[in-house]
């Protein structure tokens, strides 16, 4: 199928990683001439990677997908420019719902605003006792259709890796920034989150400064915020990232 | 080389990929630069890229990048 001149698909894993997929009990492959669908559940979510001939093969992967009782599929389009919008044209006119867009941040360094440095809110790594005010935390300010939220095993690494930042009281967390490296020099921040009670006082801001000026040597941040998050797409601003072009169209399949 | 260094830059126009010698290590390509890489690459060389070499490895350097073109039945200069 990948011979074809118009083969698409959206799955941007490696062969190791769609082979650890393969083996989870919840996941099913169906194909024909023309499309290939994979479904798998990522927490408690059903993502689905498909393959195409082309672009016009969209209503046999259509059809393939309605054996599966897996619902709402999950389908990220990942990519740029006028290609990605046809894609998404072409799914949305064949069932699938436009659900959220999200765009890629990138930046080589992290701007310092000595002010939210001063902040009264004490930031440090996160502990294993921290882990599960985290895990609520992240659950509670983000949607699973969206985000690509760590389990408790993954979480549990970050933390051990150092990659974790929050403000706490006792275990009740206030704010959390996730990050993982990228190489030696690059960082992505997977997640940051400010409780509700604790907004309106620039902790976000303060949060994402504090972890990302932790790695001096780093000089490549990555990030994803969703089109319509006004705030977190502020803060990007102000901290010096730029949108990079690439963009994600989430669908849902119901 | 200069095939590949130019696919690269116009990849990511804000790293000078002459100076790393891993491009996964630095930072300067992730899992989607890289669909994107093979993608470009397989059109330029007239190629196409076995599913399995997709690996990290296979594209942290322009030697690792050339080896993987020739295994795949292109020419590098």
């Amino acid at each position: 199928m990948k011979r074809e001149p118009g083969f698409v698909t959206n799955n941007f894993l490696s062969a190791t990683e769609l082979g650890t997929i393969s083996k989870q009990s919840e996941s099913e492959l169906y194909f024909n001439t023309a499309a290939i669908a994979v479904i798998y559940r990522d927490n408690s979510v059903s993502r689905l990677y498909f393959y195409l001939s082309s672009i016009d093969s969209v209503w046999s992967l259509k059809n393939l997908i309605k054996v599966s009782k897996q619902r709402p599929l999950v389908v990220d389009c990942v990519g740029k420019g006028e290609k990605l919008e046809q894609l998404a044209n072409a799914l949305s006119k064949s069932g699938f719902v436009p659900y959220k867009r999200m765009s890629r941040w990138r930046g080589d360094r992290i701007r310092f605003f000595p002010e939210l440095a001063k902040q009264k809110k004490i930031f440090f790594r996160a502990c294993e006792k921290h882990l599960e005010g985290i895990a609520k935390l992240l659950v509670e300010n983000f949607d699973p259709f969206v985000s690509h939220l760590p389990d408790s095993k993954k979480l549990s690494h970050l933390i051990k890796d150092g990659l974790v930042f929050c403000a706490a009281e006792e275990i009740e967390v206030q704010a959390v920034a996730c990050l993982e490296k990228v190489g030696k020099r690059g960082i992505y921040l997977y997640q940051y989150a400010v409780a509700t009670g604790c907004r309106q006082i620039q902790m976000g801001s303060a949060i994402f400064q504090y972890a990302l000026h932790q790695f001096p040597e780093c000089s490549n941040f990555t990030s994803w915020t969703t089109d319509d998050n006004t705030p977190s797409n502020r803060i990007h601003e102000k901290f010096g990232l730029y949108r990079d072009g690439l963009k994600d169209i989430i669908l849902l399949y119901q | 080389m200069e095939t590949i260094l130019g696919i690269l830059t116009n990849l990511r126009p804000e790293f000078d990929f002459g100076q790393s010698t891993d491009f996964i290590e630095d930072g300067y390509l992730d899992s989607f630069d890289l669909v994107s890489l093979v993608s470009e690459l397989e059109a330029e060389f007239g190629i196409l890229i076995d599913a399995l070499d997709i690996v990290p490895e296979n594209f942290c350097s322009l030697e690792a990048i050339a080896e993987v073109i020739r295994k795949s039945g292109g020419e590098v200069g």
